[in-house]
């Protein structure tokens, strides 16, 4: 099904992309897993005290403070714009500077192509996660052993990581359907940066509560995962979206006119 | 036996641009030249036979096999130079060529190595900083190395300089020699001439002609020009009952065609008279293609 060279020629052309933002996503968690012991959290409760919210979002406890700073914001953002660099250019990018043209000059389907870099690109992201959730549990019980709640924290990963799928599978079925990087980009980057500014309003006032049912992020709901109630129907959700978005987009690129 | 078939393909991208209607076949061993002004259509055809296209209506096939329906096994027969170089820019030559042959299960490189060394090229450069006539040589050698049965070259030679425009018919003439089917698509018509044994001419995404060079060269009409010292010869050479294409009485020349087997009157009718000087116009193809060119019809069909 897949490209053995292919997906080989795609790793080296990625690889150094994929290692930096990994390295910063689990930088970002060991620090935050360091720093943010309980007395310190404690002195900024103290010292944010007279203010009628705490800028930080609930910092009750640690894996609250993950869910807010970690997974509501640094994993979204730069796992979101790993996928929106790398879905892109893999087939987007390369219909529109012309080099596809080498891909399909050899004897492969369109579909072994595309879903060599589906395969790279739902794998690598993956991979990151997979990073992130070792290092997390790693990093916590060497600086504050029984703090976390290690349970909560890998469910935290895997929600997110299929939140993360479900872009990529807007991301990459952009990619597919578009002949035009820059129009590949106004749904692949436009969309998830849409959802993300939706899910930040929302979270603002009671009145702009109801934009929550116009972001994909909502399905990625914090406080039932905590909680541990609730929650799988919403994850089993993204998972699907992500499926069927990927099968779309490699439908459409089977089917579609290429300008090579 | 044809190799390579399009059959009525019609693509029409709206102001007459596309291709309509289009015919043609490539017989096993034969060098077929695509000649056609620039937005004539002749890159939408290629990507028709390479099954980057769907065809409106009509097909193309190769070796009997539909190219929209079976692109992974044309591409085996296949060598395809696309008319633009677009490579991809974090690679060399040497690592592009790698993976290009690891994608065909291609072991055997010494294709490559005569290639390279024909066209004397520094693969190991990075592919971004190649010049222009590096990159066309890169693709030559991307289309030939797995010596495929059927070669589709969109304008091969832009961007060499004449050298190696020569190296490159060599290279034309020699694969033909070991049965090779070529299609080979140009805007310049020195280009085919020398290396085409038939020549469609594509205008306005319309097949207008389809012409054998050789024919052309040795045609039985001739042109001859001919200038007299007087105007007294002139006046009573333009009664006499040749073929007259052009006269321009001052300064007496008279231009016409004449068919060998009547060479003889024409020397006999000039002998009787003062000629200042006489010349052959040659036919070439240039002189049919400016003709298509140009929107009319050569002069002579």
């Amino acid at each position: 099904m897949i490209s053995k060279p292919l997906l080989k020629q795609t790793i080296k052309s990625n690889f150094k992309l994929f290692v930096i933002f990994t390295a910063v996503l689990c930088v970002l968690l060991s620090i935050i897993m360091t720093v943010f012991t309980p007395s310190t959290m404690e002195s900024i409760k103290n010292s944010s005290g007279n203010l009628p919210f705490n800028p930080l979002g609930d910092i009750s406890t640690l894996i609250n403070f993950l869910s807010n700073q970690y997974f509501g914001m640094f994993a979204l953002i730069f796992s979101m714009i790993y996928l929106i660099i790398v879905g892109n250019r893999l087939i987007a990018g390369q219909v529109d500077k012309g080099n596809m043209a080498y891909n399909l000059s050899t004897p492969v389907t369109r579909t072994q192509v595309t879903s060599t870099y589906a395969l790279f690109l739902a794998g690598s992201l993956t991979l990151m996660f997979a990073l992130i959730a070792g290092v997390g549990v790693g990093v916590a019980a060497i600086t504050q052993p029984d703090v976390l709640d290690n349970a909560a924290f890998l469910r935290l990963t895997i929600g997110e990581y299929l939140l993360q799928l479900a872009i990529s599978g807007i991301v990459f079925c952009a990619s597919c359907i578009f002949n035009r990087s820059s129009r590949s980009l106004r749904f692949g980057a436009g969309l998830p940066i849409l959802f993300f500014a939706t899910n930040l309003l929302a979270g603002m006032s009671k009145d702009l509560e109801f934009l929550k049912y116009f972001s994909l992020i909502t399905l990625f709901d914090t406080d039932s995962i905590i909680s541990g109630e609730g929650y799988l129907i919403k994850l089993i959700v993204l998972t699907g979206i992500a499926v069927a978005l990927y099968i779309i987009g490699m439908k459409v690129f089977k089917e579609k006119d290429l300008p090579l | 036996m044809s190799v390579l078939k399009v059959e009525h393909l019609t693509k029409d991208y709206g102001n007459n641009k596309g291709v309509f209607n289009v015919s043609f076949e490539v017989e096993q061993g034969e060098v077929l030249g695509f000649l056609g002004p620039n937005g004539a259509g002749k890159t939408v055809t290629i990507r028709h036979l390479l099954g980057l296209l769907r065809p409106q209506s009509g097909k193309t096939s190769i070796n009997g096999l539909d190219c929209w329906k079976n692109p992974k096994d044309i591409q085996r027969k296949i060598g395809y130079l696309p008319g633009e170089i677009n490579f991809p820019n974090d690679m060399t030559g040497t690592q592009l060529i790698r993976f290009l042959a690891d994608m065909r299960g291609l072991t055997d490189m010494t294709k490559v190595k005569k290639l390279t060394e024909q066209f004397d090229l520094d693969t190991s450069v990075d592919l971004k900083r190649m010049s222009k006539g590096m990159k066309q040589k890169t693709g030559i050698i991307c289309a030939f190395m797995h010596n495929p049965e059927i070669l589709v070259l969109d304008e091969p030679t832009s961007g060499l300089d004449p050298l190696m425009q020569s190296v490159f018919v060599d290279l034309v003439r020699e694969e033909k020699q070991n049965g090779r089917s070529i299609l080979m698509s140009s805007h310049m018509f020195e280009e085919v001439e020398d290396t085409c044994d038939r020549v469609g001419i594509i205008k306005h995404g319309r097949m207008v002609a389809t012409i054998i060079p050789k024919d052309i060269r040795h045609a039985e009409r001739k042109t001859f020009k001919i200038e007299f010292l007087s105007a007294n010869d002139f006046d009573s050479m333009r009664k006499e009952t040749f073929i007259i294409k052009e006269l321009s009485p001052e300064n007496n020349q008279i231009i016409l065609d004449i068919d060998d087997a009547h060479i003889n009157e024409l020397l006999s009718a000039l002998s009787k008279r003062k000629v200042k000087f006489i010349s052959e116009i040659k036919h070439g193809l240039e002189e049919y293609f400016m003709g298509y060119y140009h929107g009319g019809e050569p002069n002579d069909q």
